[in-house]
Order: structure tokens, then C-alpha cells, then sequence
């Protein structure tokens, strides 16, 4: 068999539909053959027995930080690909290249570690 | 380039040197790095450069817009400060934007460019943390996002009619027409032409009065940069009409709108808007560089000196009764406001008189009539509320209360008198204006008034284009591309004709005029391509080559341009 790119991402969405019809499938048995009795006890949200807290008004502004961090570094690993893949025919130029975006982004890295962006308080 | 290193080395080290020295520290660290910035772009003015294989050009429009971007975030830094040293921080970046944006003809760069310099501004402008500041951000920001949307589809159609991503590539057809509006349409979002303007009353007045200051100034260039070269092309076609009608309904909506204004920044916000349209008539001819460079730095210099002065009574509004009897209570702010007021309305001998002249003999050049005339009337119109703000600033009248003595600062030069204090120690201060730059730049607009040579020639590339003739300039070299009309050592006329040649069927030449590169032809399947010049070339002699991208000389002509 012929491995042209475009046959191999045939087979990844071939995957991707099985996993899924497995997946619903399991679902779906389990819905079909268990007994059904609910009530309002069996409805309530889980907390050791106790009612469940009550209104959370926002949530923490931290996992929206690491989000956009995450974020950032990601690109930023998107752009050290194909530098990456091509290290030694883009020579010192290219390294130097890469250097320079690099130390942009670690500068930035920096700044948000100073300010305590990490910081979990 | 010595430019563009020291804004990038001066935001990035201030970057971390800000958590190890105290804000005013910071400032001044800022306000000398643009100063540099400055004087680098003076001492190597005239020079050409070409970096980052064509990414980054240093040509006259880059040094035109450029100075004028930077004395903006300089006249920022000199009226602006804030307990946080980000403030500076945030203005430095947004100059190295703005450098880039003047400075680069590829559409993508110029794409990341905007966003370089507009993100600082959209957090600038929440700065006092404030209802208003927060709706003034949010706005800028919404509207910024979509305007840079537009103008990435317009990046992306302009590449596939033309299969450049170069400013200012020859195309045709109606992808290529619907490109140059998309960018139209969105470059005209960042200068605020109507009907792209609705942003700007409600953020220029939301913003604190520094920020609306550099955004009215040195947005502006770099928005006018990327628009020039753009659409500096020579056919003005549908985006010509649109450009048209864009500044028309500026010029005429942007003073009716001041009319109706009762607070001094919304007014600012819609003179800006107005002027906006002016500028826009100077990009109709070529030699646009020099006349809205000029018109620029006039306006920088006039609604600078407006600005600084309502910074100074305070960062919020500025309704129109405290500005009531300032000449009496303040003679340094009431001179300087009324200056820049004259100046604005474009009175001679100020430099906004000038400046208004040269963009209406381009529009004139360009033989846009009916636009001129729009302006010139829309333009008697604004002199009404140029002159009624005027008035209130030398009247004598019973409405100068006590309590309106007391909301004024006392001292023009001395203590801070914090704005908002509370609000997390994000708010700038207002009235500890050193008087100098105030004292500088009201006597520039009234120099630049009397002696407008100074400025204009600094902006007019014609003495520059003698230091960069290229030292070779062979008739005979044997290319498989050569030009072919006109004939080495004619005589012609600006502005009437074209250049033609041969090449192989498909192959990309660059087109150079003297030193510079100023087009891309593509060579059509006949074997020959054709170029209308970009811009009217200036009276005098000039070497056209051709070149195949990445290599040297190539077959050129010497022709002589005449009246």
C-alpha cells in the first residue's frame, strides 16, 4: 500500500468514526439495559450527603492566566516546528533568527513571573 | 534600521528594568529611547534601506510617518504619567508598531504591524479604570478586532489577485478592486473615516486625554502610512470612487458632528475625524508623501497642543465651561490652546494653514473638484467651532466661579494633583505639565506657520533623491528583460506615461525608479509587460531599471521628466 499522506488521513478518520461508534454504543447499552428509577434524592447534584454549595459568583482569574499562557507558548512552539524540522539547513542565521524570538518571548516569560502571574495563592 | 533596533531594544529591556527602577525612572528611560528613536530617523534621513528580504524598508514614506508616530508617543511620554511603569512601557510598544507599520510594503507584516501597536492602545485606553474607561476600551478593542479582520481578508484577496503580498502590486479585476476596499475599509476604521468613525467620540473621550492624544496623532500616520502605500497606485479605479466618497462624507460629517458637541475631547475626537478626511485628499497624487507628511505633523503639532492642554485640567471631561477665561487664569495654557485652535482651523500663519493648503493642491494636481470644494467649505464650517472654543478661552465672564477655579490644578509646574485617586493606582496624572514641551510646541506650529519650507522640505523627497542614484547605469546589458519604451534619454512628461518592456512570459521583474524599488510587473504571456508609474514621477532625471527579484542591476533608462 501506497503511504501518500492524504490515504494516511483516511485511515485517521476511519479511526476517528470507529472509536465513535464504539463509544455510543457503550453509551447506548448501558441506557437501554438499566433499570430506571429516579427520584429527587437520586437527582441531586453529588456532596457527601450534604445540599451543595451554593452560588459561585466568578472563578478565579488564574485559570484564565494559565489558559493565555498556554496559549502563547503554544503558538510559540508552533513557530519552533519547523525550525525544529530544518535545524541544519537554515545554519547559523536561522539559529540566530530563532535565538532572537526566543529571547522576545522568554523576556515575556519573565515579566509574567515577576508580576506573579504563577504565583496560586 | 538603527530605528527599529533601538525600539525594539529599548521595549524589551525596559520590559524587565521597570520591576528595578521607579516609574518616573521608567519614563524618562522611555521618553529618551523615542528621542533616540527620533534622532536616529533624522541623522540617517534621506537613506535608503531595504531589511529582512524586503520585509522592512526604510524609504521616505517610512521616515515621514514614522517621525511623526514618534513625536506623537513622545509628546504622550512628555504629558503622561502614571504610577505604573507599564505606561511607558505600553507607548514604547505601541512606537516600535507604529515604526514597523511605516515601514514595511508587505500586507501580512503590516497585518501584525497593527496589532503590534493597536493592542497597547486598546489597554491604554481602560487605563483610568473607570465606567467610562471600560466602555471606551471594550469599543476599541471590538472594533479594532473586526477592522483587523477585514483588512486580513483583504490581505488574502489581495494575494490571489495578484499573487503578491506586496503594498501596491499591479492587479486587475474585481477581486482586485474588492481587495483594495476591504484594506480601504479597514485601514479606514484605524484614521477614522466616516462612515468607519462611530468608535471614535466614545473612545477618544473614554480614553484618558493622553492616550486620545496619541491615538488622534500617531494612529493616525501610521494608518495614513499603510494607506499610501497601499493605494499609491496610478489608475484610481472603483477604490479611487470610494476613497472619494469616504472622504467626503468625513469632511462633511466630521464638522457637522463637531457642531453639535458640548465637551472639548468628543469635540477633538470629531475634529480628528475631520481632518482625517483632509488628509485623505492628499493620497489622490503621488507625490503624497510630502504633503501629508507635512499636513501631519501640522496636526500633531496643533490638536497635540489641544490635548495637552485639557490633559492638564484634568484626564476625564472637559466640558466646554472650564475652559472659560484659561487665558487669564492660566496665560501659558490659554496661548497654547488658542494656537492650537487656530491652527486647527487652519488661520494663517499657523502650520495648519500650510499644512490644509498642500493636501488641497494635491486634491487640485489630482483634479478632484468637486472634493476640493467640499473640503473648502466643510472647512469654513469648522472654523466655527474651532473659533467658538476660542472665544471661551479669552472671555471674561461671570461663569468663572470660584469652584471652577478650585477644579482647575493650581500649579501648572509643581505638585501632582492625582486624578481618581483609588483606582488601583492605574490613573494618570493630571496638571504637573512641565511647561516646556507646551512652550516648544506652540512656538514650532507658529515657526512652521511663518517659515513652512522648513517642514515641507524636510518631507519632499525630491533633495534626497540625488544622494541615492545608483553609480552604474548600463543601457547595454544583455537580459532576457529589458524596457523597451521609453527610449534611453527622452524627454517626458510627469504623469503621463508608462513604462513598457519585454521578458519571459510570467516571470516577476522589479521595477526601480532611481534607488528605489517602486513596482512589481508581471510579464504576460505575450512576452511583455507594462507599467503605469505608481506615482507622477518629480520633474528632474530618473533612471528606470528593471531587475529580476534578489539579483543586481538590471537594463535601465535615463529619462528627463519635465513640467
Amino acid at each position: 500500500m501506497t503511504a501518500s499522506p492524504s490515504s494516511e488521513y483516511l485511515a485517521v478518520v476511519v479511526y476517528i468514526a470507529v472509536a465513535l461508534a464504539i463509544g455510543i454504543l457503550a453509551v447506548v447499552v448501558g441506557a437501554v439495559l438499566g433499570p430506571k428509577k429516579p427520584g429527587r434524592a437520586k437527582l441531586m447534584p453529588y456532596e457527601s450527603g450534604n445540599d451543595p454549595a451554593g452560588e459561585v459568583k466568578r472563578f478565579p482569574v488564574h485559570f484564565y492566566a494559565v489558559a493565555m499562557l498556554f496559549i502563547i507558548f503554544d503558538v510559540e512552539v508552533a513557530f519552533l516546528w519547523p525550525y525544529a524540522v530544518s535545524a541544519g539547513s537554515l545554519g547559523i542565521a536561522g539559529f540566530l533568527g530563532l535565538l532572537v524570538f526566543t529571547v522576545l518571548l522568554f523576556v515575556g516569560f519573565v515579566y509574567e513571573w515577576w508580576k506573579g502571574v504563577m504565583r496560586w495563592r | 534600521m538603527i530605528t527599529l533596533y533601538i525600539l525594539g531594544a529599548a521595549s524589551t529591556a525596559l520590559t524587565l528594568l521597570g520591576f528595578f527602577v521607579p516609574a518616573r525612572v521608567s519614563r524618562w528611560l522611555a521618553t529618551g529611547s523615542v528621542a533616540a528613536a527620533i534622532a536616529s530617523l533624522l541623522f540617517t534621513w534621506g537613506q535608503r534601506q531595504t531589511a529582512f528580504g524586503g520585509l522592512y524598508v526604510v524609504d521616505p514614506i517610512s521616515q515621514s510617518f514614522t517621525l511623526v508616530a514618534l513625536l506623537g508617543v513622545l509628546w504622550a511620554l512628555l504629558i503622561g504619567r502614571s504610577e505604573k511603569w507599564e505606561f511607558s512601557l505600553l507607548l514604547l510598544y505601541a512606537a516600535a508598531g507604529m515604526h514597523f507599520m511605516a515601514s514595511s510594503p508587505n500586507l501580512p507584516v503590516l497585518l501584525i504591524a497593527l496589532e503590534v501597536f493597536s493592542l497597547p492602545l486598546y489597554v491604554l485606553a481602560t487605563w483610568q479604570r473607570d465606567e467610562r474607561g471600560f466602555e471606551a476600551g471594550l469599543k476599541y478593542f471590538l472594533l479594532g478586532a473586526l477592522s483587523a479582520a477585514i483588512f486580513l481578508y483583504g490581505i488574502a484577496l489581495h494575494f490571489g489577485a495578484t499573487g503578491s503580498f506586496n503594498a501596491g502590486a499591479q492587479g486587475s479585476g474585481p477581486l482586485y478592486v474588492a481587495a483594495l476596499l476591504l484594506i480601504l475599509g479597514a485601514l479606514a476604521f484605524k484614521v477614522s473615516l466616516v462612515p468607519f468613525h462611530w468608535w471614535t467620540p466614545d473612545v477618544y473621550q473614554g480614553s484618558p486625554t493622553t492616550v486620545s492624544l496619541m491615538m488622534a496623532t500617531a494612529v493616525k500616520a501610521a494608518g495614513f502610512a499603510a494607506l499610501v502605500r497601499v493605494l499609491n497606485v496610478q489608475d484610481q479605479g472603483l477604490w479611487g470612487l470610494g476613497l472619494g466618497a469616504l472622504i467626503a462624507l468625513t469632511v462633511i460629517f466630521g464638522n457637522l458632528g463637531a457642531l453639535a458637541q458640548q465637551e472639548s475631547k468628543r469635540l477633538l475626537a470629531y475634529s480628528s475625524i475631520a481632518h482625517a478626511g483632509y488628509v485623505g485628499l492628499g493620497l489622490y497624487s503621488g507625490t503624497a508623501t510630502a504633503a501629508i507628511g507635512f499636513y501631519l505633523l501640522a496636526y500633531l503639532l496643533s490638536t497635540g497642543l489641544a490635548f495637552a492642554v485639557l490633559a492638564a485640567i484634568s484626564q476625564g471631561d472637559v466640558p466646554y465651561e472650564r475652559l472659560r477665561g484659561l487665558l487669564y487664569r492660566k496665560p501659558l495654557l490659554g496661548v497654547a490652546m488658542s494656537v492650537g485652535l487656530f491652527s486647527l482651523a487652519g488661520l494663517p500663519p499657523f502650520a495648519g494653514f500650510w499644512g490644509k493648503l498642500l493636501v488641497f493642491l494635491e486634491a487640485a494636481k489630482a483634479q478632484q473638484w468637486g472634493l476640493l470644494v467640499l473640503a473648502l467649505i466643510t472647512s469654513a464650517v469648522a472654523a466655527y467651532y474651532y473659533l467658538r472654543l476660542f472665544n471661551l478661552v479669552v472671555a471674561r465672564g461671570p461663569e468663572a466661579r470660584a469652584e471652577e477655579e478650585a477644579a482647575l490644578p493650581a500649579p501648572l509646574v509643581g505638585a501632582p494633583v492625582l486624578a481618581g485617586q483609588g483606582t488601583g493606582g492605574l490613573s494618570l496624572a493630571t496638571g504637573r505639565l512641565a511647561a516646556w514641551p507646551l512652550m516648544v510646541a506652540t512656538a514650532l506650529v507658529v515657526l512652521l506657520g511663518i517659515l513652512p519650507g522648513l517642514g515641507y522640505r524636510l518631507f519632499s523627497p525630491t533633495p534626497f533623491a540625488a544622494l541615492s542614484r545608483p553609480t552604474t547605469a548600463s543601457t547595454t546589458l544583455p537580459a532576457s528583460f529589458t524596457i523597451t519604451s521609453p527610449s534611453d534619454g527622452a524627454e517626458l512628461r510627469a504623469g503621463e506615461f508608462s513604462l513598457q518592456g519585454t521578458g519571459r512570459a510570467g516571470e516577476t521583474l522589479e521595477v526601480w525608479d532611481n534607488a528605489s524599488r517602486i513596482a512589481e510587473v508581471r510579464v504576460g504571456e505575450n512576452g511583455g509587460w507594462s507599467l503605469m508609474l505608481p506615482s507622477p514621477p518629480s520633474v528632474g532625471e530618473h533612471i528606470y531599471q528593471v531587475r529580476r527579484p534578489g539579483e543586481g542591476e538590471g537594463p535601465s533608462v535615463r529619462v528627463r521628466v519635465v513640467e
